[in-house]
């Protein structure tokens, strides 16, 4: 209740345009009915919560318990010595589970990305519920492992009274490199709860100002066009160390996404002392190299292969192509634009993938490895029709016919047309005398955005002639999206606050962890068309097979045997990049006979990439034998299990002669 | 007959003074011998308990076979503790079959123990420095060289099992001692059509004919082995298949680039423990590691594209030519330049990665034989190994029935017969790299404090100028520490009771009276930050302006340089820098 009382305060007490002057104290009773209806509608759901790294915990163990298909096994421990769990879901099929590929989902390697684990717990139960049928490809040809949660010390950062976005691990670690390690940390000011930022005016060291266009976002100079820099942002605390600087050496080591091996960048911040440094990515790395029946493996977190095609971007210094093998930016650009038709999630950011776990699975451990932040900030417009987070889409464009008639009121970008519209209302209402006029005084920009919500009236703005600029204009979208869909969650005002050290200062800024989690009730969504995505990708896995052997009796004890390995599935059993590599391990084909008895061919063969879509390759061999002599042709492969075929030396057709 | 008696006295006495006193050491280790693993675990160990005022021991973990990795620590306490002093690592033998490395190891700790309070230059090092030393950085590998049959690059690697030819199993067909005479060698077979000869001169061997001759009836099969697998090849999958010299962060590759890497870097526990003690030892300025063979001393960068620092690629590349000097027949080298590409190699990561100046020393070069410039001909060779080495580097040519070739002809060169120094020449080889450690060793920063100047600029404000010196060629912080923020920054700290407190500080070019004080921008001027440390033969005038009166206390602290403290009363004075401190070698100026 404290609320109203400060927004009456406020209405009675701020200056607004005196045509509206009787509108205060209706807009109030407004208000407040509105205020009582919107407390109910909100009891009326229950909320989803994200659930800390013991809640995730304890979820897998239930599903371990009750789930004969789950078992849990420890991978290793974080930092602080919390266990990494990772999840095996398997049915009993025509091929034995120890016998099969597996497919690999990974998530929480970012500390902030909960999102991920929330959606790779809850794919376990999805993928459960599902029919046999369906989920065959994933539990019966083949099985599934998740890991759910690898930085679980990050992840709890959350759910800490006073609310700080961690994405690093908690390695301690001398990050401005002043010989001593996490000794200044930020804190909660103003009581908010939140960490947010500080705006500190200050002429000499200054690099940032308010864009004149939108005033809670920072800009950086432009002083061709008058936009000078007058105050230096900082982290939301006090100078801890003495040192002149503001929280330059907190809490959070390194980030686990740029310890792996592929693009590593040594000396770099977050990158830890060497590769795989970190007890988190070591368990992961070696998690996967001892399971080479890993074939595919879909990372949720901040990097993306999915959304835009990733492509061939040239070679690093030692010859390693940097992104995409050449021959692979087909099978990538299909994959993703099936994952495009599916989430509709297309248009996020795509950061530098170097050091990070997907870049590492592609380039050296050798499978298909994809990766996707499964959700960013939805068009407007859809959002507010279907819920708040469930779309993400392109950006609105800039001019629609609508909006280029509009004409500037003065009120911030509201068109005066929006303003008349509102006028209009409040008179319908008889909220006010249409012939009260009082050009002296107008309302802010909030107050008028306030007022057109509760009125139901669309705001529609004026965009400036010029475009917003290129620096601003996500934030500005975030900004629209936090006001017009999120209740203004997303952004703390800024505010003036007396620092101890700094004198007068703001605070304010982006809410932690609002750009990067949506409101949870997006979550089942996501879930349900990951599955389908996961579904689909999985059925594309390598199908290899051996064809029926043809045996041509050539005379003197002589015999011809021929075959074929086939892959009836889409992916090939090997990419561009795991032949180039050859650490992925290839098909063995090996014929049983003695080496002594073979004429022509050779006993083992290695094949370590054949093409899908029912790609052959064919094997020859003259051997000496008796008739009906027993012959093995074994097909073994380290990632998709072993075929044995027994055939005998006598005339035989096989397929495909 | 008294002149006889004078001359005889004379003669006498003089002959004892020029006699030239070995130095005794309190465990009698020969070095014309080659210490197994337990042998050279044994003689470590025995050396820590003769001079346990010097020295201590410690596992710092196990290789993949489960042997212990041992370090030996050497430092006199009475002079402060290993971690408060400058200390250099020497480690050898990660190349399993690279065996007399670990023995110049061995001989450098035995050398300093015994010297020590006996001959003044080693005795001044070694209260100066610290000094830790792996002899063996690849027990297991070496046990196979030792132990089971093997030739002279064999086993370079471990015994991890690798499937080095993909069919899914593990190291399934090595190589086979068919003669059992413990050494691999080659296997010959009659060849109508084959490229070989019995050699004319010496029938010991087999020669090649030219292309345009004749067959010489005789063909070399390979490796001595049989097919184990029963796959048509013999020896394609036995133990080792990796390269611990290939297994270290910096400029680290994965396989198909580098071949032996494995699968990530500090994979194998023999490489990991040495980069865990590095990272947890700041204080080591100085890396040396052996290796055989070819008479090298090698610095980075190992890659073409690895860039390193000028002023360090002088600093390594002084020493080195120096290193030359004392080596005769060693070449300086730069790794990717003149020998070729290594990634994720020990000295590329101790350099790059933690800053230290580091070596790699490839023993035994074969101009040794004849101490000539150039390679010993054919010839040259032949009479080495037959009357030098009595023939006993060479088992000769017998029939061997194998199994599947049938009857074919066994034999060819020993382990020993290359790249292992032949044992009586063995000490001077340890003796020469030693030395050559020791002068890298006295090169590492040795910090001092300098001049000092104390004006009075004002009522109790004061201009204190104070010097820290290094008089040695390497700078307490690199170019490569300093450029990546390595480590801690080197600190000088004002420390001043009561209500003294510090102006502004930072650094001055001179005494000079027109010279202005070049004032670092800083919360806290009492306490400057010197990132790119003192540099070699150098020295950094630093000033602070002081507001009070009484004492002030300076203290320097380099992570690798030590500590030293000043109490400074602050009235006008100026004290001279101390005579320049003695080198262990003269430079070339003098």
């Amino acid at each position: 209740m404290e609320l109203i009382q400060i927004w009456l305060y406020t209405v009675h007490h701020s200056i607004y345009v005196t045509r509206y002057k009787g509108l205060a104290p209706m807009i109030t009773i407004c208000l407040l009915s509105t205020l009582m209806f919107a407390i109910q509608e909100v009891e009326a759901e229950s909320d989803r919560a994200w659930r800390t790294p013991s809640e995730i915990s304890s979820q897998v163990m239930l599903l371990t318990d009750s789930q004969d298909s789950v078992t849990t096994t420890i991978i290793g421990y974080s930092g602080n010595g919390i266990p990494i769990q990772c999840l095996q879901i398997a049915r009993e099929g025509d091929t034995p589970i120890d016998d099969r590929s597996a497919i690999l989902i990974v998530a929480g390697i970012d500390g902030d990305h909960l999102l991920g684990t929330e959606v790779a717990t809850d794919i376990v139960t999805s993928v459960l519920a599902m029919d046999a049928e369906s989920s065959k490809p994933l539990l019966e040809t083949h099985k599934l492992y998740v890991i759910p949660q690898v930085n679980p010390d990050a992840a709890s950062f959350y759910f800490n009274p006073i609310q700080n976005e961690q994405r690093r691990n908690m390695t301690p670690s001398d990050n401005d490199h002043d010989g001593v390690k996490d000794e200044d940390g930020t804190e909660d000011l103003n009581g908010d709860g939140l960490i947010t930022m500080m705006r500190v005016p200050d002429l000499e060291k200054a690099t940032h100002l308010a864009d004149p266009e939108e005033k809670r976002l920072n800009i950086t100079p432009k002083p061709l066009e008058g936009k000078v820099a007058s105050f230096v942002l900082y982290t939301e605390g006090i100078d801890n160390d003495g040192d002149g600087d503001y929280n330059e050496d907190g809490l959070g080591g390194v980030d686990l996404n740029k310890n792996f091996m592929h693009g590593y960048e040594f000396h770099s911040d977050g990158a830890g002392h060497w590769q795989l440094s970190e007890s988190e990515t070591k368990a992961l790395a070696t998690f996967v190299l001892s399971h080479q029946e890993i074939a595919l493996i879909i990372v949720y977190g901040q990097h993306d292969t999915l959304s835009k095609p990733l492509t061939e971007n040239g070679k690093d210094l030692a010859g390693a192509p940097k992104i995409l093998a050449e021959d692979d930016v087909e099978m990538y650009k299909i994959i993703s634009e099936k994952f495009v038709e599916l989430t509709e999630l297309k248009d996020v950011a795509q950061p530098n993938w170097d050091g990070s776990f997907v870049a590492w699975s592609y380039a050296q451990f050798g499978v298909p490895s994809f990766s996707t932040s499964l959700w960013t900030r939805p068009k407007v417009e859809d959002a507010k029709e279907e819920g708040k987070g469930t779309k993400g889409g392109e950006e609105p464009s800039e001019e629609t016919a609508q909006e280029s008639d509009l004409t500037p009121s003065g009120v911030g970008d509201i068109s005066q047309e929006t303003m008349d519209e509102l006028f209009q209302a409040a008179v319908d209402a008889g909220f006010i005398d249409s012939d009260d006029a009082n050009a002296d005084s107008t309302p802010t920009l909030e107050e008028a955005e306030m007022y057109c919500k509760m009125m139901g009236i669309e705001i529609r703005r004026v965009k400036s002639k010029k475009g917003s600029s290129k620096e601003s204009s996500a934030d500005a979208k975030w900004l629209e999206y936090s006001d017009t869909v999120r209740d203004g969650e997303g952004f703390v005002d800024w505010a003036p606050f007396e620092h101890p050290q700094l004198g007068q200062v703001e605070i304010g800024g982006w809410a932690p962890y609002f750009k990067t989690l949506p409101p949870t009730d997006a979550i089942e969504a996501i879930t349900e068309k990951q599955v389908a995505f996961l579904v689909d990708t999985a059925n594309r896995l390598p199908k290899v097979r051996l064809s029926t052997p043809s045996i041509e009796k050539l005379g003197n004890g002589l015999w011809e045997v021929k075959v074929a390995v086939i892959n009836d599935g889409w992916f090939p059993t090997g990419t561009a990049m795991a032949k180039k590599n050859k650490r992925a391990r290839p098909f063995v084909v090996r014929l049983g006979a003695s080496n002594d008895s073979i004429v022509t061919g050779r006993k083992v063969n290695l094949i370590w990439a054949l093409d899908g879509k029912g790609t052959r390759k064919w094997y020859k061999w003259i051997l000496q034998g008796k008739p009906n002599e027993k012959i093995d042709l074994t097909l073994y492969s380290e990632k998709f299990g072993t075929k044995t075929i027994t055939t005998t030396l006598k005339e035989t057709k096989g397929d495909d002669a | 007959m008294i002149r006889v008696f004078i001359l005889l006295a004379v003669l006498f006495t003089s002959s004892t003074s020029f006699a030239q006193a070995p130095y005794p050491s309190k465990v009698d280790l020969h070095f014309d011998h080659w210490y197994d693993y337990a042998e050279m675990k044994t003689a470590l160990h025995d050396l820590v308990e003769a001079y346990p005022e010097l020295l201590a021991i410690e596992s710092i973990g196990k290789s993949v076979g489960g042997r212990d990795i041992w370090l030996v620590t050497l430092n006199n306490p009475a002079t402060g503790s290993d971690r408060d002093k400058t200390a250099m690592f020497i480690d050898g033998n990660i190349h399993g079959n690279e065996i007399q490395a670990a023995e110049t190891v061995l001989y450098s700790i035995w050398y300093l123990c015994k010297s020590f309070g006996v001959i003044d230059r080693i005795t001044e090092l070694i209260d100066e420095r610290s000094f830790y030393f792996v002899p063996m950085a690849n027990p297991d590998g070496r046990e196979v060289w030792f132990h089971q049959p093997a030739d002279p690059h064999y086993l370079r690697g471990g015994i991890r099992p690798v499937d080095n030819d993909h069919d899914g199993l593990l190291d399934e067909d090595g190589p086979d001692d068919l003669d059992g005479d413990g050494h691999i060698t080659s296997m010959w077979i009659k060849d109508e059509l084959g490229r070989y000869e019995i050699d004319e001169d010496d029938p010991r061997f087999f020669t090649r004919v030219d292309a345009d001759d004749p067959p010489g009836g005789w063909s070399r099969l390979g490796q001595e082995g049989i097919d184990n697998d029963d796959d048509g090849r013999v020896n394609e999958d036995g133990i080792g298949g990796y390269d611990p010299n290939r297994n270290w962060p910096a400029d680290w590759q994965p396989e198909w680039i580098q071949y032996g890497a494995t699968d990530y870097p500090f994979s194998l526990p023999e490489t990991r423990v040495i980069g865990e003690f590095l990272l947890d030892h700041p204080n080591v300025a100085a890396c040396q590691s052996y290796h055989n063979a070819g008479g090298m001393i090698l610095q980075g960068p190992s890659a073409s594209y690895v860039k390193y620092p000028r002023s360090d690629e002088r600093v390594h590349s002084t020493i080195a030519n120096k290193g030359a000097q004392m080596l005769p027949f060693y070449e300086p080298m730069i790794a990717y330049k003149d020998l070729y590409t290594v990634h994720g190699g020990e000295d590329g990561f101790t350099y790059e990665a933690l800053g230290i100046v580091s070596f790699t020393n490839e023993l035994w070069t074969d101009k040794r034989m004849y101490a000539k410039d150039t390679n010993p001909s054919r010839d040259e060779r032949k009479q080495f190994r037959d009357l030098l080495q009595f023939e006993d580097v060479f088992v000769p040519y017998h029939e061997v029935d194998h199994p599947t070739y049938g009857n074919i002809m066994v034999g060819g060169t020993k382990k020993y017969s290359s790249r292992v120094t032949p044992p009586w020449m063995l000490e001077e080889g340890c003796h020469r790299n030693f030395a050559f450690t020791m002068l890298h060793a006295d090169e590492m920063p040795l910090l001092s404090w300098g001049a000092l100047d104390v004006k009075k600029i004002g009522n109790q404000l004061w201009k204190v100028t104070i010097e820290v010196a290094n008089d040695k060629i390497i700078p307490s912080r690199t170019a490569m520490s300093a450029k990546h923020h390595i480590g801690s920054p080197d600190v000088l700290e004002c420390k001043s009771a009561g209500t003294n407190s510090i102006a502004a500080s930072g650094t001055v070019r001179s005494l000079q009276k027109t010279t202005k004080l070049d004032a670092i921008d800083s919360e806290h001027p009492n306490r400057i930050l010197v990132n790119n440390g003192i540099s070699g033969n150098g020295n950094t005038l630093f000033q602070f302006i002081v507001n009070g009166f009484g004492e002030v206390g300076f203290t320097y602290t380099a992570e690798k340089g030590g500590t030293l403290e000043r109490k400074v009363q602050l009235k006008e004075q100026f004290v001279p820098k101390p005579i320049e401190h003695k080198r262990a070698i003269p430079s070339d100026s003098t």
